[in-house]
């Protein structure tokens, strides 16, 4: 018999597929492909007031899942779920009582900061919970922030993206931003950056999200701004494809598909010093340019690589080749180690 | 970038097993409170369900219930909630019932949740049937309040005009008939919309009440498995663990307060016999003068090294009855004792010598490193335990200044008698060393230039040799020769 594995998941309530959906499809399939029986165990946390999500907690902490070998949790409040054999991949806790409470709250009363300090003590309890074999976390940012807030130590593992089929063949025309509509991931700054971009060159943003009317009014009626909506997968790969560069500057983000999908591309990516993981990783695989979090700054660096086609073909390269080390394959395999189901054990156990 | 960030990337396969958990582990942060997860996730649960009994004892029922943790099902009117606007269309209030419709009335049109007289005051003329929901609207749209509010329910005129007419004398029952025989026609439509209402709610209640079931089931279950299956057995292992390490400790204890009190009880009865061994030993010992005339060899070696000033005096370790000492001081040098034996120490402090009283490691320990111009062991040695012995000539060899003398006396096994019965003659004393094995020994310590002397023999009464011409003669003084050897050495060394 196949070992059982529990993906303790957070379902979005909107039923929109965003980071985290892929994670979870990317994950699962890898263990699979591991050898054991990944199954998706997944609740929507309600997070309407603060009452419904301590309601949230304890409704992860009361799941059943005794009928598993190992759980893997992933996300707040997932990885309150209780199980003798529980390793942590954390992807984040709830940011907005975490690194995002200034910016979410900026006039928080007691009531606000007594929130943040339960939700902090439940998280900070819950990592140290001895049935947590070990906690796994999907960057530096991630790692950084649980260090800092919980005292919690961690070890970096990185997800791969779920997406297949880039191509390297095509054009370096635009700039090409996918992604959630929200205000972390600060899409404004480039549609303000394009105020001073003096290049001729065009911005497509993809995807929805809360803040998107907002962003179309920011844009106003710059026709080189244009908002695709949703796409496919394979039109993502098609616009990925023929773009100069990805201007990718979320704050403080815990990993950001987008540069890493940039880098399957070729593409270079222009993120800001304060954009977490896709700063760290485009700095270490010299795969883009980093600049400061202002307008002026995001368009000079547009300005830059416009110029500079070559420079920009050089830098996505090198991001597509270190990018080629990170599969879901060894992150799979480190996470069925830790939960002690040996593969190899796990593989012979199918046959 | 950094090799450093490089190294810390977990993509490779060397992560073994789930052991490295302890590495995971932070040191408790001191700012973070330290209850665990069980104890505040049971907090959090007593919290919402006081939250949610609280809730449920509220007057409302609709539409401003909050949101709390569904973790529970709650149960929800199938009527849609009100939306609040400035105009309704008077179906939209009467698909509200009883209490509900009450609630919705006053959001409705007072623009406010019901005061707690109202709220009853109306329920009940509606529960009764005099005040049909008709007039209740009408009622609250002509107050000053309902006025003010400036909301409009459009269909109202008609209905409320012919339930005024109904309720007037003579004419209102007619006007009721007839309008009863008019409704006659859709009376089946509208029992059987009434009907399907009713059984979509006692639909919607008994799914409810599965779910609850179900919930709770899935709980119970839950809270089993955290009995049976985690929390109790960790507990109970930690309980067992403590009382484990509790068992151990008290065996310790008890271990050493055995140990304390035998050596107690040793102490106390050598210390009993404390008098009885001197006056054996005075009585066995060869008298003082012989004594002293023995010990004078001795001087010469301290003298040789300067020992015997205040700044390095001579120290006699088991001190005895304080010969030594004696001789010491009548030769002007300075010179104190170590002994432990109580009737001895009295003995010296009648003669007026300085001993101090003691373990002799006990007191070397106390002692500053080079401190002692000469050390003497004058048939202590071999009364101690072997590691004892190492001990105290180690302390001896730190107390000593550099050149400072030691001077060991003890028997010699090399002479028959001794090894056989002179030794037997105390009790305390362990098997004589051999002067080889002894001088061995203190070289090994750390002490230079170390020596055996045989001392004379000096009232040793042994026969002489017999002359070689003699018949056995060889044999004879063979024999006699074992005899003859000194009784006692002395093991002499220098502090390098």
């Amino acid at each position: 018999m196949p070992k059982k594995i529990a993906i303790v998941a957070t379902a979005s309530a909107s039923g929109e597929k965003g980071g985290a959906e892929r994670f979870y499809e990317g994950l699962q399939s890898a263990l699979c492909a591991e050898g054991v029986n990944a199954e998706i165990v997944s609740a929507i946390p309600d997070e309407s007031s603060f009452e419904a999500i301590l309601g949230s907690y304890l409704r992860f902490y009361d799941l059943d899942l005794a009928g598993f070998d190992g759980i893997i949790s992933t996300k707040a409040p997932g990885y309150l779920a209780r199980h003798p054999n529980h390793v942590c991949y954390l992807l984040h806790t709830m940011r907005r009582f975490y690194d995002m409470f200034d910016m979410e709250f900026p006039s928080a009363d007691e009531i606000l900061r007594e929130q943040r300090r339960r939700i902090q003590e439940i998280d900070t309890a819950a990592f140290r919970s001895p049935n947590i074999r070990r906690i796994f976390v999907i960057g530096e940012e991630v790692r950084d922030r649980l260090e800092r807030f919980n005292g919690v130590h961690s070890e970096v593992l990185y997800p791969a993206t779920t997406l297949t089929g880039f191509r390297q063949d095509g054009n370096f025309d635009y700039l090409f931003l996918p992604g959630r509509l929200h205000r972390w991931k600060r899409v404004h700054l480039v549609i303000e950056a394009m105020k001073y971009v003096k290049a001729p060159i065009r911005l497509m943003i993809s995807g929805t999200g809360e803040d998107a009317a907002e962003l179309r009014a920011l844009a106003g009626r710059d026709a080189r701004i244009q908002f695709l909506g949703r796409i496919s997968d394979d039109d993502m790969i098609r616009y990925y494809a023929d773009a100069l560069a990805v201007p990718f500057v979320p704050c403080r983000e815990d990993f950001g598909y987008v540069a890493v999908e940039a880098f399957h591309s070729g593409k270079p990516v222009i993120t800001c010093r304060d954009s977490g993981e896709p700063a760290r990783l485009t700095s270490r695989f010299n795969a883009g340019l980093i600049c400061d979090p202002t307008p002026q700054a995001v368009a000079t660096a547009i300005d830059a690589l416009y110029q500079a086609p070559e420079t920009a073909r050089m830098l996505g390269e090198n991001g597509r080749i270190q990018a080629a080390t990170v599969n879901w394959k060894n992150t799979a395999r480190s996470l069925v180690a830790a939960l002690g189901l040996d593969p190899i054990e796990a593989r012979q156990g199918r046959g | 970038m950094g090799t450093r960030d490089d190294a810390e990337i977990r993509q490779g396969n060397g992560i073994s097993g789930g052991s490295k958990k302890e590495s995971n582990r932070p040191e408790k942060s001191p700012t973070l409170q330290s209850f665990s997860v069980d104890e505040i996730m049971w907090q959090v649960r007593a919290e919402l369900n006081r939250l949610r009994r609280g809730d449920a004892t509220g007057a409302s029922v609709s539409s401003n219930t909050r949101r709390f943790d569904s973790s529970l099902p709650s149960w929800k009117p199938a009527v849609p909630r009100l939306v609040v606007k400035d105009r309704y269309h008077l179906s939209e209030l009467l698909a509200f019932s009883d209490a509900d419709f009450i609630d919705a009335a006053y959001r409705a049109i007072l623009r406010r949740p019901p005061d707690e007289r109202g709220f009853n005051h109306y329920l009940q003329a509606l529960r009764g049937g005099g005040s049909p929901k008709i007039l209740i609207l009408r009622d609250f749209l002509s107050t000053q309040e309902g006025k003010s509010g400036g909301v409009r329910i459009d269909g109202l005129f008609f209905p409320a005009l012919f339930d005024k007419w109904r309720r007037k004398k003579i004419v209102g029952p007619i006007i009721a008939w007839g309008h009863a025989v008019l409704r006659l026609g859709t009376l089946a439509d509208r029992l059987a919309t009434h009907e399907a209402k009713n059984d979509q709610e006692i639909q919607e209640l008994g799914r409810l009440v599965n779910d609850t079931s179900e919930l709770l089931m899935h709980r119970i279950i839950s809270l089993k498995a955290d009995f049976a299956g985690q929390r109790g057995p960790i507990e109970l292992e930690a309980l067992k663990n403590e009382q484990d390490s509790m068992n151990l400790r008290i065996a310790r204890l008890e271990t050493e307060i055995e140990r304390a009190f035998s050596e107690f009880r040793t102490k106390e009865t050598a210390g009993g016999l404390d008098p009885f061994y001197a006056a054996f030993e005075d009585h066995f010992r060869e008298d003082r003068s012989l004594s002293r005339a023995r010990l004078e060899p001795y001087l010469d070696l301290v003298r040789a090294v300067g020992a015997g000033t205040a700044d390095a005096p001579i120290l006699d370790v088991g001190c005895g009855r304080g010969d030594w000492l004696e001789l010491l001081r009548d030769c002007g040098l300075i010179g104190r004792g170590i002994e432990i034996n109580r009737a001895f120490i009295d003995m010296c402090r009648t003669r007026s010598l300085s001993v101090s009283e003691g373990d002799a490691i006990d007191i070397l320990r106390g002692l500053t490193d080079g401190s002692t111009g000469a050390i003497t062991l004058m048939h202590v040695i071999e009364f101690l335990p072997f590691g004892r012995a190492i001990a105290l000539l180690d302390e001896t060899l730190r107390v000593l200044r550099p050149q400072g003398l030691i001077i060991i006396e003890t028997p010699n096994p090399e002479n028959l008698a001794v090894g056989n019965h002179w030794s037997s003659l105390d009790s305390n004393r362990r098997n004589p060393l051999p002067p080889e094995v002894l001088r061995w020994i203190v070289e090994a310590r750390g002490f230079a230039d170390v020596r055996i002397e045989r001392l004379v023999a000096r009232d040793q009464h042994c026969p002489k040799p017999v002359s070689n011409d003699v018949p056995g003669a060889e044999a004879i003084n063979a024999l006699l020769a074992s005899l003859s050897a000194s009784r006692d050495y002395a093991i002499i060394g220098r502090r390098p």
